[in-house]
């Protein structure tokens, strides 16, 4: 499958790591603050979500799953990238003006939870039905926002692809992991470390509105961005 | 006297009045105007230093952007000299900073390192502009700083310099912005926040200061509170008021002047009739009355003129109501009687068919005894009652029943008599009848409306009508033109005087056209 996207072996070695049928469940909190539209909200994770498989790839790799994204986080917490502590609330306060200044007016919505953003970029003008191939139109803007993810390399970038309930299921799944990877590849190649980065392809299981409308489907076909700050976390 | 008294007390009020009519107008409107001025000024003092604080907003936020679009190594010689000088530029830029994320790379002005990093911004725009008000979260050195990042930069801004009140240390203000109080000056200027403040001018809790509210919502919510003492109002006012008063007194002395003018007037023309009349001063002039038919002169109407000190002549619509205030009408009337029988006394005696016209006025008839002294001056003097025709004006007959009585005793004696001025008063046809007349003499306007083609006005018509109706003779006054005897004779009016035929005569001149007048209408041939 990671075959199909082109730019995929020009990018970095790392070990692929694979999480096949990671079980962990993620407890993010409901955004406090959220300022943009309701779409940007993560909602609660049913336990228990697949995860898709590739191999033998010797492209660069970027930690998929649920699970990993736990040991990643740790493993980030313990390195130099992270924040003191009382540097967070002015390192949120300048990556969120940063990143409203490069989603400010585009397609691409964001909201603020606590201790991290949510950006969203909708499946409709960003992929063709079925592909996973990024449209040139959302490219300048995700291109502003892989600049300032770069800068602020004190974050991790969760990228979490989802889609509707139209068809199979592990289909469904599929193609929201190889959507997200094209959003990560794109970062990626936009200078942003490959391990900040996590991709998730959750499929059909986290709609973020009814799938029983035309509207609510095309809300729910989506590339959701999760950057959360990296902070120096308790010994071990 | 006691007329004299009422007048002045009547004087006395209407000044009095006038002067608190002007007093008061002239107070309100300074007051009104004064207050409008003070709104002005203080508004002005406020609005320039909000802008002056949105402009320096505007200010930094546009050299943000300028360094961050900068085409230099970043912290290299070259970015730090820009900055250096950007900072030199403002009094009010404490610091500027290049930042990578929640670094500070590099930067000028008293912040040093990253040591800068409020952990929550009060407003992140969309547009990337982030604000921190001033607060403990921004203090460094015990100063609260003003912060503003856009981009990669930021600035720190010391709010105190961004009030530039000005030299007069009385003159406070404070800077809100979003309902936090970011500056003032000075530092403890004790100012109510915004929302406590009316629009316009107030006064503050301790009535010692006047307060004035400027709000701007363009590029920061911003308020500005300024305030003044309420002695620089005082200060400004009372010079204004005190202009004003001085006119105000002018006024007030040209109308009381004004008023004495007229009282002196008033009064010193009574004193001076009084003696003109002892004294024999005033002459009594005729002029003809003419029968329209034929030209012929049948008699005069008496007028009396008063040439006064000095030569100036009085017009009777002066004198007469001084004289009727005075309480000299019966005297004036008297003279008048004693100057025609003196005369023309001999001329009546020849000619007992010529009529003189006397005046009355309503005092004359509310006089008990007016019957007698007419009796007696006429049989003194040897003329019949019917030489003296009686002119009664219209407005002295109103509702008076002593008029009715006294006009029907001096026709029962033989006196004929005569309404004056009619039309011009609000006789009918059913009053007039209640009253023994003769005569009607139709007033000059109502003659002056008689143009060459017709007549303008209807009036003179119904008059003649009721003349005619009641059988009284008609005598037009202030005839000019010949159109208008020709007119008046068609209208089957018999007499006339005015100008056309003579002006007011003296005695002797008088007596000289009537006789070259009667000995032309002798002999027919005579004429033209």
């Amino acid at each position: 499958m990671l075959r199909a996207l082109p730019f995929l072996r020009r990018l970095g070695v790392i070990s692929l790591l694979l999480a096949v049928g990671a079980c962990a469940q993620l407890n993010w909190q409901q955004p406090d603050r959220d300022t943009s539209s309701a779409a940007t909200r993560t909602p609660d994770r049913p336990a228990g979500s697949g995860s898709s498989q590739s191999a033998g790839n010797p492209d660069p790799e970027f930690s998929t799953g649920n699970e990993k994204l736990v040991t990643q986080r740790e493993q980030l917490r313990r390195g130099d990238r992270a924040l003191a502590p009382e540097q967070v609330g002015y390192f949120m306060d300048v990556l969120e003006a940063r990143l409203r200044q490069a989603i400010d007016a585009t397609d691409i919505g964001m909201g603020r939870g606590k201790e991290r953003f949510f950006v969203t970029v909708p499946g409709a003008p960003s992929f063709d039905t079925g592909s996973s191939q990024l449209m040139p139109g959302i490219q300048p803007a995700l291109a502003r926002l892989a600049e300032v993810l770069a800068e602020f390399d004190n974050t991790l970038v969760v990228i979490n692809g989802h889609t509707d309930n139209q068809g199979d299921a592990d289909l469904n799944r599929t193609l929201s992991e190889q959507r997200a990877l094209a959003v990560a590849e794109f970062l990626a190649a936009s200078d942003v470390a490959a391990e900040r980065i996590v991709v998730i392809g959750q499929g059909e299981t986290q709609p973020a509105a009814n799938n029983d409308t035309p509207e609510g489907r095309a809300a729910n076909r989506r590339v959701e961005i999760v950057v959360e700050p990296i902070v120096q976390g308790p010994a071990g | 006297m006691v007329r004299r008294g009422r007048l002045l007390l009547g004087l006395s009020i209407a000044a009095l009045g006038g002067v608190m009519l002007l007093f008061g107008g002239m107070t309100w409107y300074v007051w009104q105007d004064s207050v409008e001025r003070e709104e002005q000024r203080l508004e002005r003092f406020a609005r320039a230093l909000g802008e002056d604080v949105e402009e320096a907003m505007v200010d930094a936020r546009d050299m943000l952007d300028r360094f961050n679009g900068m085409d230099v190594e970043r912290c290299s010689e070259p970015h730090l000299v820009a900055m250096q000088e950007a900072a030199m530029a403002k009094p009010w830029i404490r610091a500027i900073g290049y930042w990578q994320a929640a670094e500070r790379l590099c930067g000028v002005g008293f912040i040093r390192g990253s040591e800068l990093t409020p952990p929550r911004a009060d407003r992140i725009y969309d547009s990337g502009v982030i604000a921190w008000w001033p607060g403990p979260q921004t203090e460094i050195g015990g100063l609260e700083l003003f912060l503003m990042r856009y981009g990669r930069h930021d600035v720190a801004i010391d709010p105190r310099l961004l009030l530039n009140t000005g030299a007069d240390k009385k003159m406070h203000a404070a800077l809100w912005v979003e309902g936090l109080r970011l500056a003032a000056r000075p530092a403890d200027a004790q100012l109510p926040p915004p929302d406590e403040v009316p629009a316009g001018i107030s006064i503050s809790d301790d009535r010692e200061r006047i307060l004035s509210r400027f709000s701007l919502g363009t590029v920061l919510p911003i308020d500005i509170v300024a305030s003044e003492p309420v002695t620089y109002f005082w200060e400004r006012y009372l010079p204004t008021a005190a202009t004003a008063g001085m006119i105000l007194l002018l006024l007030v002395l040209i109308w009381l002047y004004t008023v004495y003018r007229y009282t002196r007037r008033q009064l010193s023309l009574g004193a001076e009739l009084r003696e003109a009349i002892a004294e024999g001063k005033l002459r009594v002039l005729y002029q003809p009355v003419i029968n329209l038919a034929n030209g012929n002169c049948v008699g005069a109407e008496a007028l009396v003129r008063w040439r006064r000190e000095g030569g100036t002549l009085v017009s009777p619509d002066i004198f007469i109501p001084v004289a009727e205030k005075a309480g000299l009408i019966s005297d004036i009337t008297r003279v008048v009687l004693r100057s025609i029988l003196r005369d023309l006394g001999k001329l009546l005696q020849e000619e007992p068919n010529l009529q003189v016209n006397l005046n009355l006025a309503r005092e004359d008839l509310e006089q008990e005894d007016l019957i007698e002294i007419f009796g007696e001056e006429l049989a003194n003097a040897q003329v019949p009652p019917r030489s003296i025709k009686l002119e009664i004006t219209e407005r002295a007959l109103i509702n008076s029943d002593a008029a009715r009585r006294q006009i029907r005793e001096l026709r029962g004696r033989g006196h004929a008599v005569a309404i004056d001025d009619f039309g011009t008063g609000y006789s009918s046809l059913a009053y007039l009848e209640t009253f023994e007349i003769d005569t009607l003499k139709i007033d000059k306007s109502f003659v002056d409306a008689i143009e060459k083609e017709a007549v303008t006005s209807n009036v003179i018509g119904h008059v003649i009508e009721m003349a005619h109706s009641l059988e009284l003779d008609t005598v037009a006054e202030g005839i000019e033109q010949e159109h208008q005897v020709e007119w008046l004779r068609e209208q089957g009016v018999t007499h006339g005087q005015g100008f056309l035929y003579s002006k007011p005569l003296t005695a002797r001149r008088f007596i000289r056209y009537y006789r070259r007048e009667a000995r032309r209408f002798r002999n027919p041939e005579d004429r033209d």
